[in-house]
C-alpha cells in the first residue's frame, strides 16, 4: 500500500496533501514534512485528508508528537477526513486538540 | 578462647579486631569483647608480648581469672597490622603493663605497635579507661585530639595535649575512646558501627594476604585492604548517626560537673556559636528542682536539656485539631519512658541545652495518637476536604477542566495551565481511598469524574496495536487542549517513561476496587498489554523505563541515556502503585504472577554486596548503570523501605523466604543509614558508597526529610512489624510516625508539607512550596492514612475496620465483590457483617473477605466490617 504527502508553504500556513494509507512505515515520512514545517515557524497546518483511506495508530502518534513540538499556538487543521480515519482520531482524543472540517475551502 | 565462634551472617564477618592484653584486665570487659564482636561476625584476637613464650596466661582484676594468650604482639608485621580493622587498648592495669620498657630509651613494644597503628588510618585505635597510659610515650599520636578517659587520667591527658571531652564516648576521626569500664558497651557499639561504616571502601576482589604469623583462632582473617585504601576520618562524626561532638570543654574552660552525667550532643564543631536543633528521645530522668530532662535518644545517646523559663509545650494534634496546649502539666508529663521532641538551643558554654519547644505524642507514656483509631481517617478526611476546596472549591459541582497540577501552599492555583495525567490519577486514589475508609460520596465524586476524565482526555486507544496508553498531560492554556504525548520533564524528555504509564494506572484500579466499573477494567488491561508488548523484555526478565514514543521500542536511539534502561521503577512500581489493588479487585491469578515475577526480579537484581542500599538503575543485561543523570550511584532511601513493605505484602499472596529475608534485612539495616536517629524522620537521597575518608554515606543534596519518604518508613515498619510481631520494628513505626505527624501537617493552610529541614521546620522554597505537584497530589499522603490505618487497626491494635464500597451496576465479574483491605496475612482478618444500602446482609464469605453482591439497576452502597481474627504472631 503505498502512502504519498506533499508539502506547500506560503502565508505562514504549511499544506499537506495526505494520499494513500499511513500506516507505520510511512509515519516517518509524515514526521520528517511536520518536522520541516514546523522548522519554517508556520502558525497553520493544514491537512488534506480527504484521499487518506487508513491512518495508522503509529501515524496518529507522529501527528500528536508533532503537535506536541510545535510552538504553542500553532493550528492544526484537518480537512476532509474520512469516517473511519476519524474514529481512529477520535479515539486517542486528539480531535479534542486540533480542528476538523468537512470540506476543502480556498485558504 | 577460641571457642565462641564469630557469626558469620554479621556485618562484621570478615573484620578483624586486636586486643591488646595483660595481667590485671577487667574480665566483664574482656568477656564482652570477646562474645559482642563475635556477634558481629568479627574475629577478635588477642596480642601480648610474649617474652619468647608459646602462650601466657593473664589473671583478671577482680576475679583473678585465668585468660591465656599466644598472640605475639613482637610478632604483627606491617601487613598484618593493616588487615586489623581495629586495634584496642582495654581497660584496667593492661596499658600499665605493657608499657614497661626494660631499655629506658626505647618504646615498650605494645607502645612501639600502637604508635605504628596510629601511623595507619585504616587501623580504627580503640583505648578505653586507663587504657590512655600505653600512649603517654608517644603523645604525639593524641594531641589536638579530643580524647576522653577516666577521671584519673585527666590531668596525663591533658598534659599530653589531648583535649580532654567530658563525654562516655568520643569520636575523633579514627580515634574511639571511652570513660571506664563500665562504658565498654557504649565503646564496643561504636567501633562496630565505624568499622561496618569503613568496610564498604574495601575493595571485596582484594585478595587477603597470608598471615605472616601464627594465629590464635582457625578461622583466617578475609578481605584485607591494600594499603592507602581509606584516609582518616577528619570530622568528629560517627557511623552511628550520631553527631558525636560537643562543644570542647578545653575550648571555653568550663569543665564539667558530674562526670558520668549524660552530656548535651551537638551537631556544631564551631566553638562559640549558638545552634538551633530537634531532639527526638525518650525521657530518661526528669528532676523538678534544677528542671533538667535526660534523653536518651533512638540510637542511645544520652542528651540533658534543660526546661526554661520560656519552653511551651503541646500534644500532637491532627490535622483540622486546635493546638493543645501542655505547658501546666509537665512536672507530670515527663515521666521516664516517654517519647518527645524538643525544640531547643545549644550553648557553647553549658552541657545542657535550652528546651523552648516541647511536642508530647500521648497523655500518657506508650500512647501515641495516631494510634487512636480514627487518627489516620480523619486525616484523609481533611486531606479531602482540602484537595476537593482547591480544585474544585467547597460544595460546588466537580469540574476536571478547572483542574490544575500546580498548587500552592494555601491551595491557590497558580499560572500554570497543564493538567497531568499522573497527578489527576493520584487525586483519584486519593479520593478512593478517602471514600473506602469515610463513606463520604463527595470523595467518590470527585474519584470517579476523575476517572472519566483522564478516558476522556488523557488515553490514547491504539487500535493497531490493541493497546492503551496515557498522554503525560494536557495543556489548556486558553481554553484548548494541546496533547502532552511525551513526558516534560527532564527525566523522561521525548520519551514514554513506565514511570508515568504505571502511576496513570494508580488512581483508577483504586477507583475498580470500589465500583467495579468495567471501562476502568477495560483500560487497565490495555495498559498491560501495552507493558507486555512494548515494555517487557521478554529475553532477559523485567520491564524498560522508556520507550520511543513513535516506534514503542525501548531500544530507539532518540531515547539517549534511557535507551535499553530497566529502573527500580520499571521493575519495582507496578506493586505499589496499582498491582496489589488490582489484585486484590479481582483476585486474579495472572496478577499475582506478575507480582511474584517483579519481586523475584526485585530480590536477584536489587540487593548490591557493594553498599547497604539497592541498586536502582540498571542496563537490558540487569549490569548496573552508575552514570544516568542525577542518580549516579546514588540511594533513594525511601525505595528502599518500598521495597521491604511490599515484599512484605507479598508474603500474604505467594510467600517465599527469599522475600521475607530481604524485607527483614532491609528493616534492620536501614535505620542506621537513612533515618536521623537523634532527631527523627528520613531521609531523601545518599550515596550508595562511602568515599575516601568516609564513615558515614554523604546526603547527595540536603539533609532535608521529604513526605513520602516518611510514609515509606512508617508502612515499612507498620507492616514489618504486623507481620513478625517483632518490637524493634514497631519502636521504629512509632518514631517514624511521631516524625511525620509531628512535623508534615500544615495546621494553617491544610494539606501535608512536601519537605522539611533536618529539625523538622517547614522548608518552604522553589517547587517544595507546592501542595500540588507530579507526586504530591494526594496520593503518598492519602495511601499512608489508608494503609496505616489498616495496619494500625486490623495486625497491630487489634481493633475492626470498616470499609466502603460503591460497586456499579454490571461492575465485578460474577458480581463478587472483594474487600480485603489490604493484602494480609492469610487469617488474620475476617469479615464480621456487610450491610447494603444501609440494611443488613448475610450472602458473603468471612474467611475469604467476598461478598455476593444482590442483582441490581443502581449503585449499592456497601459496608464492609473487618475484625482481627487468630492469634497474632509471637513477639519477637
Amino acid at each position: 500500500m503505498s502512502f504519498n504527502a506533499k508539502m506547500h508553504v506560503a502565508d505562514g500556513a504549511a499544506t499537506l496533501r495526505l494520499v494513500g494509507e499511513l500506516d507505520r512505515r510511512s509515519a516517518p515520512r509524515l514526521n520528517e514534512l511536520i518536522i520541516e514545517a514546523a522548522s519554517r515557524q508556520v502558525k497553520r497546518l493544514v491537512l488534506l485528508m480527504d484521499e487518506l483511506k487508513y491512518m495508522s495508530s503509529a501515524g496518529l502518534r507522529c501527528l500528536v508528537f508533532a503537535h506536541q513540538k510545535m510552538p504553542r499556538g500553532v493550528q492544526i487543521v484537518l480537512i476532509g477526513t474520512r469516517p473511519e480515519v476519524a474514529e481512529t482520531i477520535k479515539l486517542t482524543g486528539f480531535d479534542r486538540s486540533i480542528t476538523m472540517e468537512d470540506s476543502v475551502e480556498a485558504p | 578462647m577460641g571457642d565462641i565462634q564469630p557469626w558469620d551472617g554479621g556485618r562484621l564477618a570478615g573484620r578483624t579486631i586486636a586486643i591488646l592484653m595483660e595481667g590485671d584486665f577487667v574480665e566483664p570487659e574482656v568477656h564482652y569483647y570477646q562474645r559482642r564482636f563475635a556477634e558481629e561476625g568479627a574475629h577478635t584476637e588477642f596480642l601480648t608480648r610474649l617474652w619468647g613464650q608459646r602462650e601466657l596466661t593473664f589473671n583478671g582484676h577482680e576475679y583473678q581469672q585465668p585468660f591465656t594468650v599466644n598472640g605475639d604482639l613482637e610478632a604483627v608485621d606491617e601487613e598484618r597490622l593493616r588487615a586489623i580493622d581495629a586495634l584496642i587498648v582495654p581497660s584496667g592495669m593492661v596499658s600499665d603493663r605493657l608499657r614497661y620498657s626494660e631499655d629506658i630509651d626505647a618504646l615498650a613494644p605494645a607502645t612501639r605497635l600502637l604508635k605504628r597503628a596510629f601511623a595507619i588510618p585504616t587501623v580504627l585505635k580503640g583505648i578505653i579507661c586507663h587504657g590512655m597510659w600505653l600512649a603517654s610515650p608517644i603523645p604525639d599520636v593524641v594531641r589536638g585530639r579530643r580524647v576522653t578517659c577516666h577521671n584519673n587520667l585527666i590531668g596525663d591527658v591533658r598534659n599530653m595535649g589531648a583535649a580532654y571531652t567530658d563525654q562516655d564516648i568520643v569520636v575523633d576521626g579514627d580515634l574511639v575512646t571511652a570513660r571506664t569500664a563500665d562504658h565498654c558497651h557504649l565503646f564496643a557499639r561504636t567501633i562496630i558501627d565505624l568499622v561496618a561504616a569503613r568496610r564498604a571502601r574495601r575493595p571485596s576482589w582484594t585478595k587477603p594476604p597470608v598471615p605472616a604469623v601464627r594465629r590464635i583462632e582457625t578461622e583466617p582473617a578475609t578481605a584485607l585492604a591494600p594499603a592507602g585504601t581509606r584516609a582518616p576520618a577528619t570530622t568528629g562524626s560517627a557511623a552511628t548517626g550520631a553527631p558525636a561532638t560537643t562543644t570542647p570543654a578545653t575550648a571555653n574552660g568550663s569543665a564539667a560537673t558530674n562526670g558520668s552525667a549524660p552530656r548535651a550532643v551537638t551537631a556544631l564543631t564551631r566553638p562559640g556559636v549558638v545552634v538551633s536543633d530537634l531532639v527526638a528521645g525518650y525521657v530518661t530522668r526528669y528532676d523538678a528542682d534544677s528542671e533538667v530532662v535526660e534523653l536518651r535518644t533512638s540510637d542511645g545517646w544520652p542528651v540533658r536539656t534543660r526546661l526554661t523559663g520560656t519552653v511551651s509545650a503541646e500534644f500532637l494534634r491532627n490535622l483540622g485539631d486546635p493546638r493543645i496546649d501542655a505547658s501546666a502539666h509537665l512536672p507530670e508529663l515527663l515521666t521516664p519512658g516517654r517519647q518527645l521532641f524538643v525544640h531547643g538551643l545549644f550553648y557553647p558554654d553549658d552541657d545542657a541545652f535550652d528546651a523552648k519547644r516541647l511536642v508530647f505524642l500521648g497523655r500518657r507514656p506508650e500512647e501515641y495518637d495516631f494510634e487512636k483509631p480514627d487518627w489516620w481517617v480523619r486525616q484523609i478526611q481533611e486531606l479531602g476536604r482540602f484537595y476537593r476546596r482547591a480544585q474544585f472549591g467547597s460544595g460546588g459541582p466537580i469540574d476536571f477542566a478547572d483542574y490544575r497540577t500546580v498548587l500552592r501552599l494555601g491551595g491557590e492555583k497558580a499560572d500554570h495551565h497543564i493538567q497531568e495525567t499522573d497527578t489527576i490519577s493520584r487525586l483519584v486514589y486519593g479520593m478512593s481511598s478517602a471514600y473506602m475508609l469515610t463513606g463520604d460520596e463527595d470523595f467518590l465524586d470527585v474519584a470517579e469524574q476523575g476517572a472519566k476524565y483522564l478516558r476522556d482526555h488523557m488515553r490514547f486507544v491504539d487500535r493497531d496495536e490493541d493497546v492503551v496508553y496515557w498522554y503525560h498531560g494536557i495543556d489548556v492554556t486558553g481554553g484548548g487542549e494541546r496533547k502532552l504525548f511525551t513526558s516534560e520533564f527532564s527525566d523522561d524528555y521525548d520519551a514514554i517513561p513506565m514511570y508515568e504509564q504505571i502511576y496513570a494506572l494508580a488512581g483508577p484500579t483504586q477507583l475498580y476496587r470500589v465500583t467495579g466499573d468495567p471501562r476502568i477494567s477495560a483500560d487497565i488491561e490495555g495498559t498491560l498489554r501495552l507493558f507486555q508488548r512494548f515494555f517487557r523484555d521478554e529475553e532477559r526478565g523485567g520491564y524498560f523505563s522508556h520507550i520511543d514514543p513513535i516506534t514503542l521500542s525501548p531500544h530507539h536511539e532518540t531515547l539517549g541515556t534511557n535507551r535499553s534502561r530497566k529502573n527500580w521503577n520499571s521493575v519495582g512500581d507496578h506493586a505499589p502503585a496499582y498491582l496489589f489493588n488490582l489484585f486484590l479487585a479481582t483476585g486474579d491469578d495472572r496478577h499475582a504472577a506478575m507480582l511474584e515475577e517483579t519481586f523475584d526480579l526485585i530480590v536477584e537484581h536489587l540487593p548490591g554486596t557493594d553498599s547497604p542500599f539497592v541498586q536502582e538503575r540498571f542496563h537490558a543485561d540487569w549490569s548496573p548503570d552508575y552514570t544516568w543523570d542525577w542518580q549516579q550511584n546514588r540511594a533513594v532511601i525511601g525505595h528502599n523501605l518500598k521495597i521491604a513493605w511490599n515484599l512484605m505484602r507479598m508474603m500474604a499472596v505467594r510467600p517465599k523466604d527469599k522475600y521475607r529475608k530481604l524485607a527483614d534485612h532491609i528493616g534492620r539495616t536501614m535505620p542506621e543509614f537513612g533515618s536521623d536517629r537523634q532527631r527523627g524522620g528520613w531521609y531523601d537521597v545518599i550515596e550508595r558508597t562511602l568515599g575516601a575518608g568516609e564513615t558515614r554515606h554523604r546526603l547527595t543534596w540536603h539533609n532535608r526529610k521529604a513526605w513520602w519518604q516518611q510514609e515509606q518508613a512508617i508502612l515499612a515498619y507498620q507492616i514489618l512489624a504486623g507481620h513478625t510481631g517483632d518490637q524493634e520494628f514497631l519502636r521504629q513505626a512509632r518514631e517514624a510516625a511521631a516524625f511525620y505527624n509531628a512535623f508534615f501537617l500544615d495546621h494553617d493552610e491544610g494539606g501535608v508539607y512536601f519537605n522539611v529541614l533536618a529539625d523538622g521546620t517547614p522548608y518552604l522554597l522553589g517547587t517544595e512550596r507546592l501542595k500540588g505537584s507530579h507526586s504530591m497530589s494526594m496520593c503518598h499522603a492519602a495511601e499512608l492514612c489508608y494503609l496505616a490505618a489498616v495496619y494500625e487497626r486490623l495486625l497491630l491494635n487489634d481493633e475492626p475496620l470498616t470499609l466502603w464500597f460503591r460497586p456499579s451496576p454490571g461492575g465485578f465479574t460474577d458480581r463478587v465483590l472483594r474487600v480485603a483491605p489490604d493484602a494480609l496475612p492469610p487469617g488474620r482478618v475476617r469479615l464480621d457483617w456487610v450491610e447494603v444500602d444501609g440494611r443488613p446482609y448475610s450472602a458473603f464469605d468471612p474467611l475469604g473477605l467476598t461478598v455476593k453482591l444482590p442483582d441490581s439497576e443502581s449503585p449499592l452502597t456497601v459496608r464492609a466490617h473487618l475484625a482481627p481474627a487468630g492469634d497474632p504472631p509471637a513477639t519477637g
